[in-house]
């Protein structure tokens, strides 16, 4: 393999592989930012897995469409698994992070009892009609880098599109405004007339149904079929690249890409025969996030409220 | 419409008023049946939401766990590592701290176990006697070193435990792959990622010939036992639950919010690593990629439903293990996937959770 087709190789692995951590970790940007710790994000992507899965699978008589029936059944799967954390999260002020890991160990239980009731467990996994790459008119003809940039599915797009959109939403409206005052002071934002248990609850769900569909990009976009366990640690990944682009969308993005590079490095590794072990390169993003959040490379503040549930009452 | 929510608030006012009527001590009986029961119920409309009978699940599931001597003795087998994380969380959450993290230390004692028992074992006097001893005692050693950097971290730089003990569970599970598949400690054939089997006088015998109950369960459950004794009737346990009720009483106690929460990290981590060191020396003698199927994560179910009481983690741990013992059973009988545990591990949380069953920790988590 030359060297320009193995670096196009990794640019389109990498961007493959960010997608839906990115997707997953714009909704828990949201969430955290509004003072909700949500560590059920890997249980919500399993879940969002399977039902896109799912619902590309039973919508399969329309074929151009089934993906986006898939995708949309998937972030339904995710708003849905997000609205028992928001019933346990705010109205009954549970603590976020036992609620998360019920959820997570909720995901692994239930969609490995449908998968199986549904589609057995002999065989190969059952495929579906998935998302397909289709090249970027004009901009996909760029000598080197159109191919690595330009040639993806609709999803990657439609992710990258997300990030401006979440930036200008939590930082130039009156709404973002509010929902990172919740994260920060929610008494504050509760004395001036907003409904914080409303707003958090909004952003769970939002974070959920991204959750879900970033869990669908993997049994839709990624590969065309479900494999129990199949997000294998993303959600917790999403998690880490939200504290690594210190609850900034952009920096998020920044950070999805960098811990998707891990990924595409890791495969390259592993068929290379290289002399070095790949899991180096999957342990790195974590201890760099650690590094992030000692403030060894450069410091990150947390959200002040961030875990702490909010009792109107007090 | 059938009012959920409310009929759920309910259902909880009726369960805190029956606590108030009932005396104290009955208190450590009467809402962990009440949780299981409800958890059970709720859990059962979910398998018949699949499209299984939940009455044969649980019926194969009881026989699986409880029906022959042979079964029991496998359900304690299984509840060993529920009890060492299990006991690793509720220490810790005792104290205030929110260590995720007991599946990383698991490994990590394995890990060290695996060192000791395939790379060293094999350089000193062959004979358990010297060899058992000092394999737990480096795995105590190795998950000591892995609680204590979330401690330092959240002591010094005010680092989120929570997060800290996620990512570091994530290293632990690619550092376990990373020395068993290409690394150090892989098996000599380099066939497969795994490491040789440990040496045998570094695994525990078994107490009986027909199955596999072993000397490890006898440890952690006199551990469970010190524990209970430490955590309240010593000035060290005293310091503990202070400094968990709340950072500023602590504080004005004179307690050192700091010094305890990095010796109870390292004593967290310490349980769990010796649980994986137990788990490894005891059943399997090599160490894979898939050696726990997230006890860390199960133990904090363990851990919240005995109320972070080390006597009644036994119970609860014992539960855990004739649930994914029993669970086989209804897998072979029912068809059902066995990971449906997970499923029923998740309901009782979120019941735990629901029903202000430890009111306490929602009051003063995170107080840095």
């Amino acid at each position: 393999m030359d060297f320009i087709e193995f670096f196009e190789d990794i640019i389109s692995a990498t961007i493959r592989g960010a997608t839906p951590l990115l997707i997953a970790a714009l909704g828990e940007v949201v969430s955290q930012r509004a003072g909700i710790i949500n560590i059920g994000i890997e249980g919500m992507m399993l879940i969002g897995a399977l039902f896109g899965m799912m619902g590309s699978f039973y919508a399969s008589g329309l074929p151009f469409v089934a993906p986006w029936i898939g995708l949309l059944v998937a972030g339904i799967s995710g708003l849905v698994t997000a609205a028992i954390f928001a019933y346990f999260a705010i109205n009954l002020r549970g603590d976020q992070v036992v609620i998360g890991t019920a959820i997570t160990l909720f995901a692994l239980g239930l969609t490995e009892v449908i998968y199986r009731q549904l589609f057995g467990e002999t065989g190969s996994p059952q495929s579906v009609v998935n998302f397909k790459e289709f090249d970027v008119p004009i901009l996909s003809q760029i000598p080197l880098l159109g191919q690595a940039f330009f040639s993806h599915n609709i999803v990657v797009f439609l992710a990258v599109i997300l990030v401006p959109c979440v930036y200008f939403f939590l930082y130039h409206t009156q709404q973002g405004l509010r929902i990172r005052a919740c994260g920060e002071h929610p008494k504050a934002i509760a004395t001036v007339g907003s409904n914080v248990s409303l707003l958090r609850t909004l952003c769970i769900l939002f974070a959920g149904t991204m959750a879900g569909i970033g869990g669908g990009y993997l049994s839709l976009a990624d590969v065309p079929y479900f494999i129990p366990e199949m997000t294998a640690g993303r959600g917790f990944i999403a998690l880490a690249i939200v504290i690594f682009g210190k609850w900034h969308p952009t920096k998020v993005f920044g950070a999805a890409l960098l811990f998707g590079l891990g990924f595409a490095l890791d495969n390259r590794f592993q068929a290379s025969g290289l002399g070095i072990q790949y899991q180096w390169f999957l342990m790195l993003p974590f201890v760099l996030c650690l590094a992030v959040l000692a403030g060894f490379v450069g410091r990150a503040e947390a959200p002040l409220a961030l875990g702490r549930p909010y009792d109107p009452s007090e | 419409m059938y009012n959920i929510p409310a009929s759920f608030r309910k259902a909880k006012n009726y369960y805190l008023s029956l606590l108030e009527k009932s005396p104290r001590f009955l208190h450590w009986i009467i809402s962990p049946s009440l949780i299981l029961f409800g958890a059970f119920i709720v859990n059962a409309i979910i398998i018949l939401l699949c499209g299984y009978n939940p009455f044969k699940a649980y019926v194969a599931a009881f026989l699986g766990s409880f029906g022959s001597p042979r079964a029991i003795g496998e359900t304690l087998v299984k509840s060993t590592p529920y009890l060492m994380t299990g006991l690793s969380v509720a220490i810790a959450f005792r104290c205030g701290i929110w260590n995720i993290g007991a599946e990383g230390q698991f490994l990590l004692g394995a890990l060290a176990a695996t060192f000791f028992g395939t790379k060293v074992a094999t350089l000193l006097p062959h004979t358990s006697w010297i060899a058992v001893p000092i394999c737990l005692l480096l795995a105590v050693l190795a998950g000591g070193v892995w609680g204590v950097i979330p401690a330092v971290l959240k002591v010094t730089r005010g680092v989120n435990e929570v997060i800290s003990t996620i990512m570091l569970n994530y290293i632990a599970i690619h550092f376990v792959s990373l020395m068993i598949d290409g690394g150090p400690l892989q098996e000599a054939s380099k066939t497969g990622p795994q490491s040789d089997p440990i040496v045998q006088w570094v695994t525990f015998p078994r107490l009986f010939d027909s199955h596999r109950v072993h000397p490890g369960i006898v440890i952690a459950v006199v551990l469970a036992i010190v524990l209970t004794f430490a955590l309240f009737r010593t000035t060290f346990g005293y310091q503990i639950r202070a400094v968990g009720e709340g950072a500023d009483a602590a504080k004005a106690a004179g307690f050192s919010v700091a010094y305890n929460t990095i010796r109870v990290f390292i004593l967290s981590g310490a349980l769990a690593a010796l649980g994986g060191a137990i788990e490894l020396m005891a059943l399997t003698p090599r160490l894979t990629e898939s050696f726990s199927p997230g006890y860390g994560y199960t133990a904090i179910a363990v851990a919240l439903l005995a109320k972070l009481h080390p006597l009644l983690t036994i119970a609860t741990a014992l539960l855990f293990g004739a649930l994914s013992k029993g669970a086989f059973a209804m897998e072979a009988e029912v068809g059902i996937s066995k990971q449906v545990t997970w499923m029923m591990q998740a309901i009782l949380l979120l019941f735990v959770v629901g029903f202000g069953y430890l009111a306490l920790f929602q009051k003063h988590h995170q107080t840095n």
